[in-house]
């Protein structure tokens, strides 16, 4: 009896250990015809929406579920490709046109530089575009908007135009106007970065927001400064043909009266190799557009 | 139209799989019948596999027809079926597999279990196929060498119901290579060969009352 056990219980080892080895090759083939093509079985929006059955909200997070594990299985791997990751946020956003958390995330997955994301700012302003048409109270699809142009398209000057869309916004937060004035400063669109660091150091809702625009207003004077001396120092080598050697020649020249300082007293540096013109290192402000 | 259809094929298969696996052993049980089978010159695990290649031949004529059906409406659509159907057999076929291991599985539930539980059991193990390959994630993903093991015997271990999936393929006209369908049919085979030989040592030692 116990014989025929123990022949029972090897041969289901070594039944299970072929069916362990052939799951193994099966894997590997069906794995390589996968990856032919990355062929993928993804229903049309609309055919998917029509056939939902009134369960659109449902199959929406399925979808995004789905959309997520796509993402999460290829970021951050060498030459990772999205090439589908499109098409999934369309099922999601057509299935659930008001589905903030697809549009917002998936504009990011979209924005990233590879292989963190897809590396298409365009297709992830699109995709927002598309939100912000079918949710059009809603800011934050707006403020995503803003920082897709900003960090991904670096288009500075659009997206604080975004941004100051955003804050004009009932609900949108008030640093969002700060966030916007900042932005405009990086643009180099000075004068209305500088009307609305006045209007918050006026109309503050707190002393740490007023401070703030106080520093940012000083920031963008230096900004002025630095311009106006450079302008200077070129003018001295279109004359004499060299970078003046320090801020004395330029005061023996008439065109300073005294070494320049900025607006918090400290000296600014003359590069006298180069005639760049700096802030001090011990100086707490920052230009704006660095 | 034939992904909708495809994915009908399968829900409706798999349905069919789970109950038939289960209905089969437990009215013979019910009804008593299974006394009187056992009289005769047949062993236990050979009522098992009569039971399986029964239920198999019923799931044929049922993918069958469900597949006569598809094809009839790609038709009506006017849809070049002809040229669709050698794309869509080898797929169905793969289908016809899934539903057979399926139904073994839950003869082998239905071996020692009430119908009810037996067809909740088998219903999870199906699911649990499909997304079995989370599994091999979570070991490439934790820290610990021993739930990393644990996830790989798991995955290994389970019936690997996405491998015999390929909707996808018929969709986008992609032929399915020979070899897939060869090994597709041995992993099935050898897995119905353990699932069957384990409800057969289970049934085998069941007290019949």
């Amino acid at each position: 009896m116990m014989g025929r056990s123990a022949i029972v219980g090897l041969l289901l080892t070594l039944a299970m250990g072929g069916v362990v080895e052939l799951g193994r090759r099966l894997e590997e083939r069906v794995a390589a015809y996968r990856q032919e093509d990355e062929t993928f079985w993804l229903p049309s929006a609309a055919a998917l929406k029509r056939w939902s059955f009134g369960f659109e909200g449902l199959l929406a997070d399925l979808y995004w579920l789905r959309t997520v594990q796509y993402y999460g299985r290829r970021a951050f791997r060498p030459g990772a490709r999205f090439e589908h990751l499109e098409a999934l946020l369309d099922v999601v956003t057509t299935l659930d046109p008001h589905f903030l958390a697809a549009y917002r995330l998936g504009a990011i997955f979209l924005a990233l530089p590879s292989p963190q994301g897809a590396g298409r700012p365009d297709r992830a302003l699109a995709l927002l575009d598309r939100g912000i048409a079918a949710n059009p109270g809603e800011w934050r699809l707006l403020l995503e908007k803003g920082f897709v142009l900003l960090w991904d398209v670096r288009d500075y000057a659009e997206a604080a135009d975004v941004f100051l869309q955003v804050s004009q916004h009932p609900r949108a937060p008030t640093w969002t106007r700060d966030l916007a004035a900042a932005v405009y400063a990086r643009a180099g669109r000075r004068e209305i970065a500088r009307r609305m660091w006045r209007d918050r150091l006026e109309q503050g809702e707190n002393e740490h927001v007023r401070e703030n625009a106080r520093y940012q207003l000083l920031c963008l004077q230096a900004e002025e400064e630095v311009e106006r001396l450079h302008e200077l120092v070129r003018a001295f080598r279109r004359e004499r043909g060299r970078w003046p050697a320090s801020w004395h020649e330029l005061i023996l020249v008439g065109a300073l009266t005294h070494p320049p300082r900025d607006p918090l007293g400290y000296p600014y540096q003359l590069d006298p190799a180069t005639g760049a013109v700096r802030l001090s290192t011990q100086s707490p402000l920052i230009l704006p557009r660095l | 139209m034939l992904d909708v259809g495809l994915g009908a094929i399968r829900v409706l298969g798999i349905a069919m799989a789970i109950v038939l696996g289960v209905r089969l052993l437990e009215r013979e049980l019910e009804r008593r019948t299974i006394y009187v089978l056992l009289t005769k010159p047949v062993r236990r695990w050979e009522v098992l596999v009569g039971k399986l290649i029964g239920g198999a031949f019923l799931l044929l004529v049922g993918v069958a027809m469900m597949t006569a059906g598809l094809v009839f409406t790609l038709a009506a659509v006017g849809r070049a079926w002809d040229e669709e159907l050698p794309l869509l057999l080898p797929v169905v076929f793969l289908f016809w597999l899934q539903f057979l291991l399926t139904m073994a599985i839950a003869i082998l539930f239905a071996t020692f279990s009430t119908a009810t539980l037996s067809m909740l059991f088998t219903l999870g193990i199906v699911l649990i196929g499909h997304a079995s390959r989370e599994f091999l994630q979570w070991a490439e993903i934790v820290r610990s060498p021993v739930l990393a093991g644990f996830n790989r015997v798991l995955y290994y271990a389970l019936p690997n119901m996405q491998n015999l999936n390929f909707a996808a393929a018929a969709v986008h006209g992609r032929e399915l290579p020979h070899s897939i369908i060869g090994f597709a049919s041995a992993y099935v085979g050898l897995y119905l060969v353990v699932v069957l030989m384990l409800a057969a040592v289970i049934f085998h030692r069941r007290e019949l009352r």
